[in-house]
């Protein structure tokens, strides 16, 4: 985590100064209240703020090694149920793939159901292709269980939200 | 607000398409935050934008009804599987699944059921008494207190979210406050951080960012270990006995009260309401070792909690039009998407709107403990449906969800890319709350920090000696000080002294 907060710190202080940037590029005096109505003076305080609550954070992680082994002995047992408890078991084949292979695979998908099926394709046809393609590649189903459930989904969907509650889908 | 008026706006509710929409929507916000992986806030955002074309009074039942719903439903699985439905229920696990391991999995249920509906009536009472007071207070801020009351909120709110690391909040809900300033300006109408992009020039949107930021963030983390449930336990008997709810009076009032309190400050929700409520039960308990292993008590004390903190969350709503939870913050949203202008004006313009409001909360506390106590084996069912099918499901209602309010593409991107921020603020321990805290209390804060500064040609000291923006500083900066470390090191120094004295 210290390494990651260090990181985490630097690229915020970017965003910051970026933002710091941009509103000293706004008009300043363009208004008959002056600067107290200028536009970019309250992002200015704000990135201002932003910037130096992420250099603490990227200097805490640099040099204040207490801090994170402090932390690191107050994270008590979990209350809750972990992954050995008997209600829990793990899910289907999907356990195959690590952590972040999952991770990158429903970001992807979710990215292909919205950058390039939504509105593009028909709404039916575009929810049902994700719902059994997610359901297939995380092998929740047999492929004729993810085929009728992306159907059913897409289908329900399109019934219950355009005529129920009157809401245009893309 | 006197019994009449609310008598006569919850008389005025009990037509039979308010009780079936109030029915209905309790239903499935039980159902919401029965499952691990989804939150009351993204049920109550689903329905926001999927009852945009609703009339204003109906929204406000189903909208009302899915968040105590979703609260009481996470019980539930804590009770069953050990796993907290939503985050408000974490506290129920140390002593409800206790209870279930050893055969009373039915009389857990039924003790959290009407705990949940004591709360939430506790949370209404309050709610109808303090929400007038607090609208007369609120008549009395200016540009100055409103301004003041972001940053307060936002410093309290990063607190209290994030208790092993404040900083982390804070930086969060600076984040926030930053996102808030994207899109044309009120005072100049000058578009700033659009990059020429038409779509951001109204800013960005509330609900694909509550919907990325709570649906699709909690989407990916759950399948980034996905785990199906198992229920092993029997549900038998569910009706508690009175007599041994009577007994713990005190720890339901204490309970509330906590709730109420917690509830009503900026942005902190029914999960901090929740620990600290069983916290106090288990101090003032004459037998704290039995916390942990089926404490009635405990049980009673967090459900209570985070139920009254639903009634405390939605009276700065009301008044300040300042969220006091993330779904309350939702609410806000789908307020104003309806017309409605909560805030110190709201008794003025709509004068029973408050005692509507209090009516739906009765209606949806009497909805939730009827179906909490009579559909327990049918939902316990729905807790089984594995999670690779029913993830992709959620996705594709939080993408119409996020589409329903402006019929644009943009908002479902938008919604996507904060749900990849939200998961990266999770797995680095950056709370989301003070995120979207920080997004709904931007454009106050940089409405009326302007504002005052024009009307007092540049001048701050009416931040300083204003006496509310006064309680309001000293309220911030004790915060700020007391994580600061400040104290203690000031304490062992005056220890080391004492002892080289001596």
């Amino acid at each position: 985590m210290q390494k990651a907060d260090f990181w985490a710190g630097v690229v915020i202080m970017a965003v910051a100064l970026g933002f710091i940037g941009m509103s000293f590029a706004m008009p300043w005096r363009s208004s008959e209240w002056g600067v107290y109505a200028a536009p970019g003076l309250v992002p200015v305080v704000l990135g201002v703020v932003l910037f130096g609550l992420a250099l603490i954070l990227s200097l805490r992680a640099a040099f204040n090694r207490g801090f994170y082994e402090k932390f690191a002995q107050s994270e008590g047992p979990a209350a809750c149920a972990g992954p050995n408890d008997p209600e829990v078991q793990k899910a289907g084949a999907a356990s195959s793939m690590s952590p972040t292979v999952r991770v990158l695979t429903v970001i992807a998908l979710a990215a292909v159901y919205v950058f390039v099926l939504m509105g593009r394709v028909n709404y039916i046809i575009a929810s049902a292709v994700f719902v059994s393609g997610f359901v297939l590649v995380f092998k929740g189903a047999s492929v004729l269980g993810a085929i009728v459930t992306g159907i059913l989904t897409s289908v329900a969907v399109w019934a219950v939200f355009t005529k129920v509650f009157l809401v245009t889908l893309p | 607000m006197s019994p009449r008026v609310f008598l006569t706006e919850f008389i005025a509710l009990l037509d039979a398409r308010t009780i079936f929409n109030a029915f209905w929507a309790t239903g499935f916000g039980i159902i919401v935050g029965m499952l691990p992986g989804l939150t009351a806030t993204m049920g109550v955002a689903l329905l926001t934008g999927l009852t945009f074309r609703f009339a204003t009074d109906q929204t406000m039942v189903i909208l009302i009804a899915t968040y105590v719903g979703a609260i009481y439903g996470g019980s539930r699985s804590a009770i069953l599987l050990n796993i907290p439905g939503t985050p408000a229920n974490a506290a129920t696990c140390l002593d409800g699944n206790p209870l279930a391991r050893r055969g009373e999995a039915g009389y857990a249920i039924g003790l959290a059921s009407t705990s949940s509906g004591i709360g939430t009536f506790f949370g209404l009472i309050c709610l109808a008494i303090f929400s007038p007071l607090l609208g007369k207070i609120a008549l009395q801020f200016g540009s100055w207190e409103f301004f003041v009351l972001a940053v307060f909120g936002i410093v309290i709110c990063g607190n209290l979210t994030a208790p092993k690391d404040p900083l982390k909040g804070w930086i969060a809900g600076f984040i926030g406050l930053l996102l808030s300033q994207i899109g044309q300006e009120p005072i100049q109408a000058y578009p700033r951080f659009t990059f020429g992009e038409l779509q951001l020039m109204g800013g960005l949107s509330l609900i694909p960012v509550l919907v990325g930021t709570y649906g699709v963030s909690e989407i990916i983390g759950v399948m980034k270990s996905p785990i199906d449930y198992v229920v092993h336990t029997k549900v038998t008997r569910v009706i508690p006995s009175i007599r041994d709810l009577l007994s713990h009076w005190k720890t339901i009032v204490r309970s509330g009260i906590i709730g109420v309190i917690v509830g009503a400050i900026p942005g902190v929700g029914e999960d901090t309401a929740a620990w600290i409520s069983y916290d106090f039960a288990k101090r003032f308990s004459k037998h704290p070792e039995e916390f942990g292993k089926g404490a009635h008590d405990g049980l009673i004390a967090s459900e209570t909690g985070n139920n009254a903190c639903v009634g405390g969350a939605i009276i700065p709503v009301l008044t300040l039009a300042v969220p006091g939870s993330a779904p309350a913050a939702v609410l806000l949203a789908a307020m104003w998407l309806h017309g409605i202008r909560p805030g110190p004006l709201l008794p003025i313009e709509q004068p029973t709107f408050i005692a509507t409001v209090t009516g739906i909360f009765m209606l949806a506390t009497i909805a939730m403990v009827i179906i909490g106590l009579s559909l327990v084996r049918p939902l316990v069912k729905i807790l089984q449906v594995p999670r690779t099918i029913l993830m992709p499901i959620i996705f594709v209602l939080c993408g119409v969800g996020s589409f329903a309010i402006n019929g644009r593409l943009f908002d479902v991107y938008l919604m996507l890319l904060f749900g990849v921020i939200g998961f990266l603020m999770r797995e680095n321990s950056f709370p989301a709350a003070p995120l979207v805290l920080g997004f709904i209390l931007g454009p106050m804060a940089d409405d009326n920090l302007r504002r005052a500064l024009i009307l007092t040609d540049g001048s701050i000291l009416p931040f300083l000696n204003r006496p509310i923006c006064q309680v309001l500083w000293v309220m911030t900066f004790a915060v700020i000080i007391s994580r600061s470390g400040l104290i203690p090191a000031i304490r062992r120094k005056i220890r080391v002294q004492k002892s080289s004295n001596n």
